[in-house]
């Protein structure tokens, strides 16, 4: 199963609504809180707590004994071995935490990157072909409620073709690309709300499927290497700014794990 | 928790609760149940609103017409939608608010520059090779003077919307929510400059008015090319900002996809793109600048053309201030997506060069009346306090563009066009008179609505190159052995031999000693008796053609103007005669051999002539006292509704509350 | 931030404000900021905005009413 299919949605079918912010927010707070609780759990915080403590009493020494270079020279050395220790010890927990966190991220980059189609909006589908011959011989099956609303754009330069379809109202659709004899499905999502989108559809290239779709690989002996439909990338307005979600979503989770250690008690 | 955390949270909440106060609505505010709507229609004609009262198309302005009042509208001299606006805007005459036509010269220089504003760029910079930092930002300065009614309505607590309000580019510092209209430009800096690419080779690349024809190559059916914006004023000698982009054109069906930076679409043969916000970057990673564009594939076989529109500021990122406060122009965008930021959306240049034929025009011209109702159906409802100002410009623009469809005398008449787009104009009245429609549904006894117009409209004819008559008859020189018809801008004038000079649509100027940079005429008594010659002669010019005076008035800005800048003014505004506007090339100081000519170009209708003839619209939904109101009435109307005395220097009255002494323009030399 | 501020003496700006009065001006600072741009200017002359032919025509490009 791709990453992040439709099937794993429960993570955010309770708030699956159009209210992105409020989702970024929430998820990112209990990002920051996960992080922090786990941070405490694989840690050794004892060891944290010393080598903090060690670093801070350099810390004091380089302030204290200005007059004496040797002493300062010395703290700073320290210094440097005290954060290489602080660093050894933190190195576990992180390196755990950042395995579920990057499968986050690329899970809810799926709903949080990109925008779903609307109604009667233009929806541009590309089929990147092997042989430019082959470009005469594929078509399109449409689903109720899909048309196209432009002659197919046929760029042999590329060995590609694109069409403009559009919706007549919200739904999951499947469009269906005939080439080769074979019948290749795309998801097309037409709404409002936060949906699971996937742009492409690749055969083979194993690590761009696992970060950019989510949903099966074309047959190998497919004609078609790639199918892709290009959402509208979804920008987070912050008032005066706009910016990608997951400059939102560090800031807030990180705040968040800081004001989580804070009350918690947890050393990092 | 301890008490320094409590002390925290307390701290925050505080905070909060004091900025949310401050957002209240009505805090500090206006709390009468008063109101005043003003829809502002340039262009509107009182000949053209009865005809279509008459024949039962506007049924909402013959109602508020039956119901309330309608009076003609005294317009501004001359009468220019940059002067006209100003005059309601301050309330001053163009002698107060020095705004005297689109186009004003430095009489250091004798350079020509738009009158209303001006973009400089930063005064100091640091050279780096081929890299130039500048040391500061540059500026953009409003030069229209006097303050606005929105501001003095706002000192006094109304809350005052006003939207796409002309002569207001930079938008003077305000507390009211304003959104500048005609006079912003591009982000190439004039008022609209567009790209045309085509691989037909009968077509002569280059700079054309309003815009570009750049040649392309279709090959492996593909086009190549680069979109231009700004001028990188980070680079040594500004060279403009590039955006590359492709066209990819189907060997068989008219469409095409183009893709430019991460956006691709697909337009088939007579499409318009929606909004395409395209990024110029300056400094790569650095520093770029957000403009908005549209694109038209006007063919894709055999010859491939390609339009793609003047690139305007982007409202959701304004390089250049767009709106007080800034914030609101992101807010529009938000509430209704792109839209066009460029003063004139209308792309009339497209046309009278022919890239866009009355068609493909009118489809623009279309959804820039779309466009401003989506912005008006946004903002109108939640008008509930104060004064609302919306500005519509389609009736102006499309009757320029399309008075020779729907009047047979006129030398670029067309019958066949004509028969198929005669009415367009009509149909725009119709649009302006659904969105009175919309207003008046939700008045109330508390509301007062005018409806106005900045001036009306006329035929234009015939132009007559004022400049090539003052050559004729000696008031002006050129350099010895210099061709009449070569250079703009004077560059062929001996200023030592010239008496007098013809500047922009209306205005005519003495070569003055002491203001000129080369003048010769010494000021008062020669000066006036200059005046008093040129007065005469021109008002007995006739068009050889039908033996029809020209002009109609000669009115002299010492006497009509009143207020600081009137010396700046031109000496004498040329009124011409319904029919007659200055010529196309004399405008910027060049000199057609011909002293006539018939206007055989697209821009048919116009009304910068005597300010008599071509008066503007007011309507209301209360009885207006003045008979013959003007302009300048309009500010004093405004502020008198909220019990607001005029501003300094005002010169009118309200229109409900008519003053004893009846007002005119006696100062003006007419026939 | 706040632009560059001038000192002027109580009298001197009676005078300034009878003057902008009786000129017509809107303010006294309306009036300040245009002696002291119609100074510049004197004193500057054409170098200090002096543009080519063709910029000219650049800004005034897309105005209907020219050709």
């Amino acid at each position: 199963m791709a990453l992040g299919t439709p099937t794993s949605s429960f993570l955010v079918l309770p708030i699956a609504s159009n209210h992105a912010l409020i989702f970024l927010f929430v998820l990112s707070i209990i990002t920051g809180l996960v992080m922090i609780v786990l941070f405490g759990y694989l840690s050794d915080q004892n060891a944290v707590r010393r080598a903090k403590d060690q670093l801070r009493a350099q810390l004091l020494a380089v302030r204290l004994f200005q007059d004496q270079p040797q002493v300062v020279l010395r703290a700073y050395g320290r210094i440097l071995t005290g954060t290489g220790r602080y660093l050894r010890v933190s190195f576990k927990p992180l390196a755990i935490i950042i395995v579920p966190m990057l499968a986050l991220l690329i899970y809810c980059d799926r709903y949080m990157g990109s925008l779903p189609f609307q109604a009667n909006q233009p929806i541009l589908l590309t089929a990147r072909l092997d042989k430019p011959e082959a470009l005469d011989n594929i078509s399109l099956r449409l689903p109720q409620g899909l048309t196209e609303s432009a002659p197919a754009v046929h760029i042999a330069e590329d060995n590609e073709v694109a069409w403009r379809l559009v919706a007549s109202g919200e739904g999951n659709y499947t469009v269906n690309v005939l080439a080769g004899g074979q019948e290749l499905g795309k998801q097309v999502v037409v709404s409002n709300n936060l949906a699971h989108l996937s742009e492409c559809r690749l055969r083979g290239h194993l690590w761009q499927r696992l970060l950019e779709c989510a949903e099966p690989a074309l047959p190998a002996n497919a004609p078609v290497r790639l199918l892709a439909v290009a959402y509208p990338a979804r920008d987070i307005d912050l008032g005066p700014w706009t910016t990608n979600w997951l400059v939102v979503y560090f800031v807030v989770s990180l705040a968040s794990a800081l004001l989580f250690k804070f009350i918690l008690g947890i050393e990092i | 928790m301890s008490k320094s955390k409590w002390l925290l949270v307390a701290a925050v909440i505080c905070f909060a609760a004091g900025l949310l106060y401050s957002q209240l609505p009505g805090r500090n505010r206006y709390r009468g149940d008063h109101k005043l709507i003003i829809l502002g229609i340039d262009g509107m004609d009182p000949q053209l609103l009865e005809r279509f009262m008459a024949e039962g198309k506007m049924p909402n302005f013959a109602a508020l017409a039956r119901q309330g009042s309608f009076r003609r509208l005294t317009t501004s001299t001359p009468p220019q939608s940059p002067v006209a606006w100003s005059n309601l805007i301050t309330g001053l005459d163009p002698g107060g608010h020095g705004i005297f036509d689109f186009i004003h010269r430095d009489p250091a220089t004798m350079e020509p520059y738009l009158s209303t504003s001006r973009v400089e760029p930063p005064k100091h910079n640091l050279h780096l090779g081929s890299w130039v930092i500048p040391l500061g930002g540059g500026t953009a300065e409003l030069l229209r003077h006097g303050a606005p009614f929105w501001n003095i309505l706002e000192d006094h607590g109304i809350p005052t919307s006003v939207f796409h309000m002309p002569a207001n580019f930079p938008p003077s510092a305000s507390k009211a929510r304003t959104l500048a209209g005609m006079g912003t430009p591009d982000l190439r800096g004039g008022y609209g400059t567009f790209s045309f690419y085509t691989d037909d080779p009968t077509v002569q690349a280059g700079e054309v008015e309003g815009g570009e024809i750049i040649p392309v190559m279709v090959q492996n059916w593909r086009v190549s090319a680069n979109l231009e914006g700004p001028k990188n004023s980070f680079r040594k000698d500004w060279p403009p900002a590039l955006v590359p982009f492709t066209v990819s054109v189907d060997p068989v069906s008219p469409v095409a996809k183009i893709s430019i930076q991460d956006r691709e679409f697909v337009l088939r043969e007579g499409e318009w793109s929606d909004w395409v916000q395209v990024d110029f970057s300056l400094i790569p990673g650095l520093e770029s600048v957000s403009g908005i564009c549209r694109f038209f594939l006007k063919q894709v076989h055999p010859r491939f053309q390609l339009y793609i529109s003047p690139v305007n500021i982007d409202p959701a990122n304004p390089a250049l201030p767009l709106s007080t406060p800034a914030s609101l122009s992101r807010d529009l965008w938000r509430q209704v997506g792109d839209f066009y930021t460029q003063g004139i959306a209308e792309d009339t240049k497209a046309l009278s060069d022919g890239v866009l034929d009355d068609g493909e025009y009118l489809q623009q011209a279309r959804e820039v009346a779309a466009e401003q109702r989506r912005i008006f159906d946004a903002e109108f409802p939640k008008f509930h306090r104060g004064v609302f100002f919306f500005y519509f410009s389609s009736l102006d623009l499309n009757g320029h563009m399309m008075w020779r469809l729907m009047d047979s005398h006129h030398p670029a008449y067309d019958p066949t066009l004509a028969a198929q787009y005669g009415n367009a104009l009509e149909s725009f009245y119709q649009q302006i008179d659904g969105v009175l429609g919309e207003v008046l549904r939700t008045l109330d006894s508390n509301t007062t609505l005018l409806v106005l117009s900045d001036h009306g409209f006329a035929p234009f004819y015939r132009s007559f190159n004022l400049n090539t008559w003052l050559l004729d008859n000696g008031y002006l020189a050129l350099k010895p052995g210099a061709n009449q018809e070569e250079g703009q801008y004077f560059t062929n004038v001996d200023w030592s031999r010239t008496r007098a000079y013809g500047l922009g649509l209306n205005g005519l100027y003495l070569n003055l000693k002491g203001r000129e940079k080369d003048g010769i005429v010494q000021p008062g008594r020669e000066a006036n008796a200059l005046l008093d010659e040129l007065g005469a002669k021109l008002l007995s010019v006739r068009d050889p053609a039908n033996g029809v005076p020209a002009i109609t008035r000669m009115s002299r800005t010492a006497e009509v103007y009143h207020g600081a800048y009137a010396k700046d003014a031109p000496d004498f505004i040329v009124g011409y005669n319904r029919g007659y506007r200055a010529g196309w090339k004399t405008i910027l100081g060049a000199f057609p051999r011909q002293l006539f000519e018939d206007n055989t170009y697209a821009w048919s209708g116009d009304h910068c002539m005597d300010y008599s003839l071509v008066p503007g619209v007011l309507l209301s939904n209360r009885k207006i006292d003045a008979q013959s109101p003007a302009l300048t009435d309009i500010a004093p109307t405004i502020l008198a509704e909220f019990g607001i005395a005029n501003g300094h220097g005002m010169m009118g009255h309200s229109v409900f509350q008519p003053p004893a002494a009846s007002r005119s323009q006696t100062a003006s030399l007419g026939r | 931030m706040f632009g560059y501020k001038l000192k002027i003496e109580d009298d001197l700006l009676e005078r300034l404000k009878k003057c902008s009065e009786m000129a017509g001006y809107a303010s006294v600072d309306e009036f300040i900021v245009h002696a002291l741009e119609k100074e510049a200017t004197a004193i500057l002359g054409a170098e200090s905005s002096s543009a080519s032919e063709e910029e000219i025509k650049k800004r005034l490009r897309g105005l209907g009413y020219i050709e």
